[in-house]
């Protein structure tokens, strides 16, 4: 099934943040061999050339490490992860500052009402906190 | 390659030919059976008019058109193949394949050559059949052997030189044919009638040409001679009407040939 | 990464008009590339004079540095925009025809594919639809292990489920020295797939870049680039 890509934006940013998200939310583990980039490629229905120019971006930010010729892994440096786990976490948080402001809400009604929605997810199960 | 074009072609229709040439064999086979007590009651009999009876006739007349119907249709699925697989949609395919447009054109001529050769044997037994004759009988043989000394050459020549024209004449046709499909198909529209045209329009100039080198090479000079002879008929004559016409065939061979090989390979525009 | 295909001031004039003029381009191998444009901009044209099928009227077209003739004929895999195989014969025979021509053709490739689409090969081109023909063809041309596929409207006559299927056969196929020429309208479905796109419009090149950097530079996908250039 292929990724879910948007064309307006370029596609190898997107391919860095969808393993970057794979990487954190522990779909990939420390240590473990990533697919070839052909498999990758064709997995997500991308050009096979977009797929290696995203994984050389991540090998050089030091998520990702290549052995010559056994491929490519994730990384075992764990507080490498922890940053980008950090990084993404904060873009999200951001962008949700930037709608919420969008919206009119103040910083404290902003808080409490995620105080207010996490109570009540948690109780009905809505989102599998 | 080549071998692979020419494995191609024959596969291509040899299964239709091959049936309606064996049809045809078998229709005068059963002509044959029908027709004999006509040709024999007439070999037998001097006075017998049976031959000239209407039944005979008709039945005859029906056996001949079968046979040219044969012929006929055998050279228009060749010829058709052919623009089928270099103009038509199968176009794309054929000129596409990595072999050179010479090795495409002789691959066709040769198969179209086979089969007319095949056609034409078929033809004489057929013709043998409904005649009941045989074409090796003694009298035939021998009538060979007089006209060729009267001609002054030997009987080996005479069937070389025969076998030799009827290749020639072949090729000749072959060639006209195909070189009318390819001028034809530079026409952007109504390719097939434009074909038809170019082959008569062909098939005229080269008649009036033979025509000419007929009437200055034998005729006009054995008419200005026509004092000089004492028998009756044109010494070398027979000679000169093949010689020079034989030249204008062959000639007219290579220029069909050249022209359908520079078409199909420099002006090949395939919509 | 080297020059696969290069034009040199190539034009081809029809009776109507120039189908392309002077058209000067350079394509590299191992690269997946779209042929746009609208109708009647010469992409076709394009294709068939790459693939020897019409000559030019003026300029030149080279494959690995040779002219169209037996030897980029052998590295060529064309598909065109119709059917152009005998309708009487059956899936093998046109596959045992391909294997003897190509020395590059993959018949394990080939029936594997059939397979998958659930064609069955000893069936006759004529009983098939129209869609199922246009899947053999394509079937056939991804077969071959060539350096340039010419592609022609490969997936407008077939089903999404399909189609689909066929966008992952052409990554499938990719190789570092070879080129995927992939002429369509549907550039929404392939875009993702491309390395580059090479826009003609009225016989000319009007745009050859990569995608990448087209959605940065313009901030927009290759879809959304064509309508605005191209709006009515």
């Amino acid at each position: 099934m292929a990724w879910n890509l948007d064309s307006q934006r370029p596609i190898y940013a997107q391919i860095i943040e969808r393993v970057q998200y794979d990487i954190v939310s522990g779909h990939y583990n420390p240590g473990d061999k990533l697919p070839s980039v052909r498999e990758l490629a064709c997995e997500a229905s991308v050009n096979p050339n977009t797929m290696q120019k995203a994984l050389s971006e991540l090998e050089q930010s030091g998520l990702v490490y290549s052995q010559r010729t056994t491929g490519r892994f994730i990384t075992k440096d764990t507080s490498c992860i922890r940053k980008i786990r950090e990084e993404l976490a904060k873009q999200q948080v951001l962008e949700m500052i930037r709608r919420m402001k969008q919206l009119g809400f103040t910083k404290e009604e902003t808080l409490t009402l995620m105080d207010k929605i996490y109570e009540e997810a948690t109780y009905e199960h809505t989102i599998g906190v | 390659m080549l071998g692979k074009l020419i494995k191609r072609e024959w596969t291509s229709n040899y299964k239709g030919l091959l049936l309606l040439h064996a049809g045809l064999l078998l229709l005068c086979t059963i002509g044959h059976f029908i027709l004999a007590p006509y040709v024999h009651s007439a070999i037998a009999n001097s006075n017998d008019v049976s031959v000239s009876s209407a039944p005979y006739m008709i039945l005859m007349t029906a056996y001949i058109l079968a046979i040219i119907a044969v012929s006929f249709a055998t050279q228009l699925i060749m010829v058709f193949r052919y623009y089928r697989t270099m103009y038509g949609k199968e176009g794309y395919l054929t000129h596409t394949l990595p072999v050179t447009p010479v090795q495409i054109l002789f691959s066709k001529g040769l198969i179209f050559f086979v089969w007319y050769v095949i056609d034409f044997a078929v033809i004489i037994v057929s013709a043998c059949l409904l005649f009941s004759a045989s074409p090796f009988q003694a009298e035939l043989l021998t009538y060979v052997d007089d006209l060729a000394a009267h001609m002054g050459i030997s009987t080996g020549f005479l069937y070389g030189f025969v076998i030799g024209y009827m290749i020639l004449a072949i090729i000749y046709a072959i060639s006209m044919f195909y070189c009318s499909v390819n001028i034809g198909c530079l026409f952007h529209t109504h390719k097939i009638v434009a074909s038809i045209v170019t082959y008569f329009l062909i098939y005229i100039v080269t008649q009036i040409l033979s025509t000419i080198i007929l009437m200055c090479t034998s005729y006009l000079p054995n008419v200005l001679n026509a004092s000089n002879q004492s028998s009756p008929y044109p010494p070398d004559g027979f000679k000169d009407i093949f010689g020079y016409t034989g030249i204008l065939s062959v000639v007219l061979c290579i220029v069909f040939i050249t022209v359908s090989g520079y078409i199909s390979s420099r002006k090949l525009n395939l919509d | 990464m080297s020059t696969l295909l290069e034009c040199k001031n190539l034009s081809k004039r029809y009776e109507k008009g120039m189908a392309l003029s002077d058209l000067n381009l350079k394509l590299e191998s191992g690269r997946i590339i779209g042929l746009l444009g609208p109708n009647g901009s010469g992409k076709t044209t394009l294709l068939k004079l790459i693939n020897g099928l019409l000559v030019p009227t003026s300029g030149e077209v080279r494959i690995l540095g040779n002219t169209p003739g037996v030897e980029t004929k052998s590295v060529i895999s064309y598909l065109p925009d119709q059917t152009y195989l005998s309708a009487n014969q059956k899936v093998t025979q046109i596959i045992d025809t391909f294997a003897d021509f190509y020395a590059d053709f993959d018949r394990s490739r080939a029936y594997h594919m059939l397979q998958k689409l659930n064609i069955q090969p000893s069936e006759r081109l004529k009983t098939m639809s129209k869609g199922t023909q246009e899947k053999v063809q394509l079937i056939l041309v991804m077969s071959r292990r060539a350096k340039l596929y010419c592609l022609d409207e490969p997936i407008a006559g077939v089903d999404p489920a399909a189609r689909d299927y066929i966008l992952t056969t052409i990554l499938n196929n990719y190789a570092e020295d070879a080129t995927i020429l992939i002429s369509t309208h549907l550039i929404q479905d392939i875009e993702n797939i491309l390395d580059e796109v090479v826009v003609l419009q009225n016989g000319k090149l009007k745009l050859q870049a990569s995608v990448e950097d087209i959605r940065m530079e313009r901030g927009v996908s290759i879809d959304t680039m064509f309508r605005e250039v191209f709006k009515c």
